[in-house]
């Protein structure tokens, strides 16, 4: 609970912030009184260090039980090492913020964010598992994102901001990827037993997939090249945040992450290979672009990746020294560079400048920090008695470790001179160039900082001194020691000893050292003759990353015309695509054999007919270019349809399918009479031909279709389950002799209720579309009778729009609605036992309806026809439906059940007219279906004109992208 | 009478409720004069919520009702059908708080729209309690239709006529795969219902593979995903955004219902066959729904697209559980924390837009926004970290458990597909965040009572979801079919 606390303290102290945010003062004394929070946590976690046994104390609060899951704490000397160097260092850093930011009051908002951050850094190095490390992991992404665009407002603050973001929280997904295979693996999300499953991991077929993901994350966390570009953007956060996130913080978590799961997957050729490379490339580039910078905090970064690029070869090693070379790096880094951060921060604070040209001998106005740049920056030069000459030697040593093949020794040497001299370069750059000579620019005039703020950067510099030159501390060599044996996974001793007797390192060093120095002296030289090689570089990379991603975005875009046509075809395409994966390998030629019921191959001269109707009309829809005679045509493939299952011979069906076809038949042309005919011959006109493409997906489709179809009947497993059962019990269970009617209202009146509410619906689809557009167009219901009838129009069909139609098909119409009438009843009474059902009635009698609209016109059909209220129809058919359903539950236990009322009550009833629950049903259906019907032909019979409409251009039909 | 007709009522309770309610309810509305039709949504309230206490009442138990032929009930209810109904619910009560404001101020305030919501809202609870490929057929339809219809709901504007008619045409023709791969299913196993297939279908008939893939275009379609996900930005640019908030959790929803109970009760034994299809349309649809998106200007584009991307992450719990059908509970989950999500998201959309002429739409009128309305920019930031999938949020370990589920089953490259796809989601969804927080601009917001009713129950719950993940993934994997025994009848 005390880790838990240390990091939890953190985050309370940013709460603290917010909260006191009016009543802090904007005075050092803030820094320093905030300070107390990260010294409070520095202080456990020594306790907690010095309280650590052999093994690793965890802590885990169960947080998804099901899944074997919780939010664990592992605390082992590797991440007391970071805890430490964390909160240590954040200590300093509140205070010097303190410092950076007095007087300004709103600065509350970055003493937040900051805390936010070491909270999360601290939970990452200390997170037990999996989720917990990724949950950190992706929260200090965020929180160094809010750093980093601090200075929102400026452009440069937003595009370093979300470059860091994007590749930072990335990498962090691809980590996440990584640890669940791992976990998958290993079969817990603990550290504790990744940690010890180091061959089950390496020996997993998925090794490789592994590895490169988590390797992935590290490394753009880490700044690995040629991820490494966001580091120098990230550069235009407020000093503060810089000396903390890029130097011992942020940019370790991947250094960390790699370091603890070294045990687990680490030790194998993969590994060596990926980490010594990847950390070798980005230690020379990082040296070598790093000397170029004139902005001192860009130089620093630089160099700060290279150390990174050293610190992740160190951990691609399999040797004993170089974890203890790694662990002296991270260390001696951490404290020189964030020393180096802060002042670079003061000298920018004091002059106003950071760049390399403009400063000049600070040495008489700022004496201290001179003192604590030398001190730091000799550390980073890896010169004697500093503790960054130790990490230098102790690098040299692992370079030349006999057990690396020989190739690898003389590349990581030469690589590691090469590193070393830009760093002394650099060294002296920030020492010698800003200190020493005269001022460059006269316009600045620089003072000291106050000597508390001096003393955040003093300390880590001290200490690099210190560490370097003191006898030998025991307990913190021990303590070194067993951090690097926790990453290594075998014991580590680690020895401060700066001199170790002559040896090649040594003389590598001196070589180092002197080429450094010869490289400084011609610095001038070297500097001019780097920036002429300028103009390739990483960004590039990232920038077609980012081009990648918005030429992938076009080409997902580009199908999106925005054309239905084109929809239709890629739909199609797909379709076929999709049925030949699922069932491309099982198809085989249909033989005929195997089926029980075999192929029918009658043909007669009605099929032939039926055919010839089904085939052309479907042609003749598509060909022809006037609307009307399309429609036509399409009725006419509906009513072959209709043939054939009469010759079937399945008369329900066929009934249905003839009185569906008339019915869609009659609204369409009753929609397509509404619209204006400008638009319609426009959208004539633009009915071109065809399409050779167009054509090919359809044939392709069709032919697919007609293949399965056919296997279907050639080669069909078994005859129907379901008709010899309903043939069997249809009238024994529901009373009912006709199939088709028994299945309708009894076996599937489930379906049939929701097929009635479906069809109710788009007749009040219909209706709530259309009127209500009518509506908003002003149109109310105005009659095209009582207009100027328009010109007459050969695309017209006689009969609507408002031409008087002759007296006999008058006639027609008054005599339709009557006989369809007495043929909707029988169908009522009678659909038990014959073809016909109260969809067919309804249907039929809403025909007549509609026969009425198109010979009359609106207005007189409504007057002639007031009793039709298609609303209350479809409420009456459906609560029939309903109450009598309900009512057979109350009898029988059974919804929508059979119940004959008639034999029950015993009624004097007609042979063949039953008073039963089917019968009541079979009404309810009539009257909705009548109730919908009647709703379409209302709305699509009222004239809608709108005379602005006509001079209107078709409306475009897409805006897609 | 015939084939044990034990009925239990109550597992369509619900159902009914809504079903009568939503009768009752138009004719109630032609007494609401024109300019009170808010009580008409109000008042749907009176039937959700009682129909989720319902729901709620028949988690944990089992039953059918409707015995068809081959003694298999038609509807049933289950743990599955109740987690899913009760989304619908929510869903539906969140969409009544969101529209009234809405509506009204956009000029269409009508009662249908509320009734019409009802109706969609039953075929959608159909959707998951069917048991059979027609009643399946007939909930799509009863679902779609009320959709079509809303989706035009601003009549005399083009983009919305526009939107239901590619809605309604695209619809019918994936009516027509759906149906034909019924029909063919039929021809194979001689039944509908899902169990009877599962005992009758033979394992190498192309017939029925075909028939396999025929339904999927179907279900393909309504959650749109790649390729048949073309509908899907333009029906939510044009659409009325109360509609899209409302269809983009429900309709998604439903269609995976379904495709699940299609899947993992007619067709489980097939899943070495189906798992290859599902992966493939699950990758495109993560790859180009996130890639589409990121060039988007309108937000309501952008979330179609982000739609269309949700959807491929819900495949792969899809696909996982071809081999371990507890993995469904994953998808379950992602749709449950993805309703808070994204609905929220919707209310953000909603109170910044503008209906004076459909502005305040494009993500760069999001520009200022936290300067006055900070509340509402962090409620947005909010949701898109969850949508990206940033830890504690909803959206964090919803996909943590899909990923999860994909690792298991060894769908490695999906899995890798998704992540990378993730990362690029960030692009998209942090684009309208940095615009609210980090540039000047005059965007302005309105926030009804209703939208912050939804907001702070989207926000709640999205945090809940990502902090507290444990007991709603518990109820989700209570939800899988490995848990129901078998659909006897009358049970």
């Amino acid at each position: 609970m005390i880790l838990l606390s240390t990091i939890l303290l953190l985050f309370v102290a940013a709460f603290f912030v917010w909260a006191l945010r009016h009543y802090l003062t904007a005075t050092p004394l803030r820094g320093w009184m905030l300070a107390l929070f990260p010294a409070g946590s520095f202080g456990l976690l020594l306790w907690q260090t010095l309280e650590l046994g052999d093994s690793a104390e965890t802590l885990s609060i169960p947080w998804i039980p099901t899944l074997d899951l919780s939010l664990s704490l592992y605390f082992d000397p590797l991440a007391a090492l970071f805890g430490m160097l964390i909160t240590g260092i954040g200590t300093l850093i509140i205070i010097y913020t303190g410092y950076y930011f007095a007087n300004d009051k709103s600065a509350w908002r970055f003493l937040s964010y900051l805390f936010l951050f070491m909270g999360s850094m601290l939970g990452l190095v200390l997170a037990g598992d999996v989720i917990t490390l990724f949950i950190f992991w992706e929260a200090t992404s965020i929180t160094s994102f809010l750093l980093v665009a601090y200075k929102y407002k400026d452009e440069a603050a937003r595009r370093g901001a979300f470059k860091a973001l994007f590749i930072t929280g990335g990498g962090g997904i691809a980590l996440l990827a990584g640890l669940l295979f791992v976990s998958n693996i290993v079969g817990s999300t603990e550290y504790a037993t990744i940690l010890n499953s180091g061959d089950l991991l390496r020996n997993s077929e998925i090794y490789l997939v592994v590895l490169s993901l988590v390797a992935f994350g590290a490394f753009t966390k880490s700044a690995q090249f040629p991820a490494h570009i966001w580091l120098p953007d990230a550069m235009s956060a407020p000093t503060p945040a810089s000396a903390f996130l890029h130097s011992a913080t942020m940019v370790k978590a991947g250094i960390y992450m790699m370091a603890r799961l070294n045990p687990a997957l680490g030790e194998t050729e993969a590994w060596f290979w990926l980490l010594s490379i990847a950390g070798l490339t980005t230690m020379v580039v990082g040296a070598y672009l790093g000397t170029k910078q004139n902005d001192l905090k860009a130089l620093l970064a630089y160099s700060t990746i290279s150390q990174l690029g050293i610190l992740m070869m160190l951990i691609g090693q399999d040797t004993e020294i170089a974890f203890k070379a790694l662990i002296i790096g991270i260390v001696a880094h951490a404290l020189y560079k964030s020393s180096l951060f802060m002042s670079v921060g003061i000298i920018d604070h004091e002059t106003g400048t950071r760049l390399l040209s403009r400063l000049g001998g600070l040495r008489r106005a700022m004496p201290i920090t001179f003192v604590i740049v030398v001190i730091a920056a000799l550390s980073l030069g890896g010169l004697p008695p500093l503790f960054g000459f130790l990490a230098k030697e102790t690098l040299l040593a692992t370079a030349v470790h006999p057990s690396l093949p020989l190739l690898m020794t003389w590349l990581f040497a030469v690589a590691i001179v090469i590193a070393a001299a830009f760093k002394l370069v650099q060294a002296g750059l920030l020492t010698i160039d800003v200190f020493t000579g005269k001022p460059r620019d006269p316009a600045i005039h620089a003072h000291e900082a106050p000597k508390g703020m001096l003393f955040a950067p003093a300390v880590p510099a001290l200490l690099s001194l210190a560490l370097g030159i003191l006898p030998e501390p025991k307990q913190l060599a021990e303590f070194f020691g067993e951090a690097a044996a926790a990453s290594y996974g075998a014991p580590v001793k680690v020895s401060f000893a700066l001199w170790t007797g002559l040896s090649i390192p040594v003389a590598l060093s001196a070589v180092a050292i002197a080429s450094g120095m010869l490289l400084f002296w011609q610095r001038q030289r070297l500097i001019t003759w780097q920036r002429q090689l300028d103009g390739w570089s990483f960004n590039q990379l990232y920038a077609a990353v980012l081009a990648t991603i918005d030429k992938g975005a076009r080409a997902a875009t580009r199908i999106q015309t925005g054309k239905l046509r084109f929809y239709l075809a890629t739909f199609l395409l797909a379709m076929l695509g999709l049925v030949a994966l699922t069932s491309g390998s099982a198809w085989t030629l249909p033989t005929g054999q195997g089926g029980t019921s075999g192929l029918h191959m009658q043909f007669d001269i009605i099929r032939l007919l039926a055919l010839v109707a089904i085939v052309g009309g479907a042609v003749a829809t598509v060909v022809i270019k006037r609307d009307f005679f399309a429609v036509l045509a399409l009725s006419a493939t509906g009513l072959g349809v209709a043939v054939y299952m009469i010759v079937e011979p399945a008369p329900d069906v066929a009934l249905v399918q003839i009185v569906v076809d008339i019915l869609a038949t009659v609204i369409l042309v009753l929609a397509i009479g509404r619209l204006p005919l400008r638009l319609r011959e426009t959208a004539q006109k633009l009915r071109t031909g065809i399409q050779w493409p167009t054509l090919l997906i359809a044939v392709t489709g069709g032919f697919l279709v007609t293949w399965i179809s056919y296997s279907a009947l050639a080669s069909r497993p078994r005859p129907s389950l379901v008709t010899p059962f309903y043939r069997a019990n249809a009238k024994i269970l529901t009373g009912a002799s006709d199939i088709v009617g028994a299945i309708i209202v009894d076996f599937r009146a489930l379906d049939t209720l929701v097929e009635i509410g479906v069809f109710s619906l788009a007749g009040l689809g219909v209706y709530t579309l259309l009127r209500f557009a009518a509506i908003k167009h002003a149109d109310h219901g105005q009659a095209i009778d009582a207009q100027t009838p328009l010109a007459p129009h050969p695309l017209q069909t006689l009969g609507i729009g408002g031409f008087r139609v002759s007296p006999y098909i008058r006639a027609m119409g008054d005599i339709l609605l009557p006989v369809a009438l007495v043929i909707g009843s029988i169908h009522v009474l009678y659909g038990h036992d014959q073809p016909g059902d109260g969809f067919t009635a309804g249907v039929i009698i809403g025909l007549a309806i509609g026969f009425k609209y198109v010979v009359f016109g609106f207005q007189e059909t409504r007057r002639r026809l007031w009793w039709l209220r298609p609303n209350i129809l479809i409420a009456i058919g459906i609560s029939i439906a309903i109450v009598s359903g309900a009512a057979t539950t109350i009898m029988t236990g059974s919804f929508l059940s059979p119940v004959d009322y008639g034999e029950m009550l015993s009624l004097p009833l007609p042979t063949g007219v039953k008073l039963s629950s089917g019968f009541l049903y079979e009404i309810a259906i009539a009257l909705s279906v009548l109730g919908s019907v009647g709703l379409m032909l209302d709305t699509l019979g009222r004239p809608a004109v709108d005379v602005d409409l006509l001079a209107e251009p078709p409306a475009p039909e897409n805006r897609g992208n | 009478m015939f084939a044990a007709p034990t009925l239990n009522l109550w597992v369509i309770t619900p159902l009914i409720i809504l079903t009568v309610w939503a009768i009752i309810l138009m004719f109630i509305d032609l007494f609401i004069p024109a300019g009170k039709k808010q009580w008409t949504g109000w008042l749907t309230l009176v039937g959700l919520i009682p129909a989720l206490a319902l729901t709620l009442m028949q988690w944990g138990q089992t039953g059918g009702a409707f015995i068809a032929e081959g003694g298999q009930p038609m509807v049933v209810v289950d743990n599955f059908a109740t987690f899913l109904n009760t989304l619908y619910l929510l869903t539906g009560i969140l969409a009544v708080f969101i529209s009234v404001s809405y509506i009204r101020d956009a000029g269409l305030e009508r009662g249908e729209y509320y009734f019409l919501m009802l109706f969609s809202i039953v075929g959608m609870m159909l959707m998951g309690m069917a048991n059979d490929l027609i009643l399946i057929f007939l909930a799509l339809e009863l679902l779609s239709i009320p959709l079509y219809i809303l989706s035009g709901f601003d009549t005399g504007s083009d983009t919305s006529e526009e939107s239901a008619l590619k809605y309604f045409l695209l619809g019918a023709f994936s009516s027509a795969f759906f149906l034909f791969g019924i029909a063919l299913t039929y021809g194979a196993t001689g039944t509908t219902s899902l169990p009877v297939i599962l005992d009758t279908i033979s394992l190498d008939d192309p017939l029925a593979l075909a028939a396999l893939g025929m339904l999927l275009v179907g279900f393909a379609f309504k959650v749109g995903a790649v390729p048949f996900h073309m509908w899907t930005p333009d029906v939510y640019e044009g659409a009325p955004t109360s509609v899209v908030a409302f269809m983009s959790i429900g309709a998604k929803v439903a269609g995976f219902a379904a495709l699940m109970r299609v899947l993992g009760q007619g067709f489980p034994m097939w899943g070495e066959l189906w798992q290859p299809a599902i992966v493939v349309i699950s990758a495109l649809t993560m790859i180009v729904g996130n890639f589409a998106a990121v060039r988007q200007q309108n937000i309501k584009r952008m979330l179609a697209y982000s739609g269309i991307a949700n959807a491929g992450y819900i495949l792969i719990g899809v696909a996982a559980s071809a081999t371990d059908p507890e993995a469904i509970s994953a998808s379950l989950y992602y749709m449950l924390a993805y309703l808070f999500t994204n609905i929220g998201a919707f209310a953000v959309v909603i109170a910044v837009e503008k209906l004076d002429g459909q502005k305040g739409l494009l993500v760069e009128d999001y520009k200022g926004l936290a300067k006055r309305h900070l509340l509402l920019s962090l409620a947005l930031a909010y949701f898109m970290f969850s949508l990206v999938g940033i830890p504690l949020t909803g959206g964090f370990t919803a996909k943590f458990y899909v990923f999860g589920a994909g690792v298991t089953a060894g769908l490695y490259w999906l899995v890798v597909i998704g992540a990378i796809t993730s990362v690029v989601s960030a692009f998209y969804y942090l684009r309208p965040v940095l615009y609210a927080f980090m540039y000047e601009g005059p965007a302005v917001a309105r926030v009804s009572r209703g939208l912050m009713f939804v907001l702070v129950v989207a926000v709640f719950a999205t945090l809940v979801f990502g902090i507290f993940p444990g007991p709603w993934y518990e109820l989700a994997s209570q939800a899988t079919f490995g848990n129901v025994a078998t659909f006897v009848a009358g049970g």
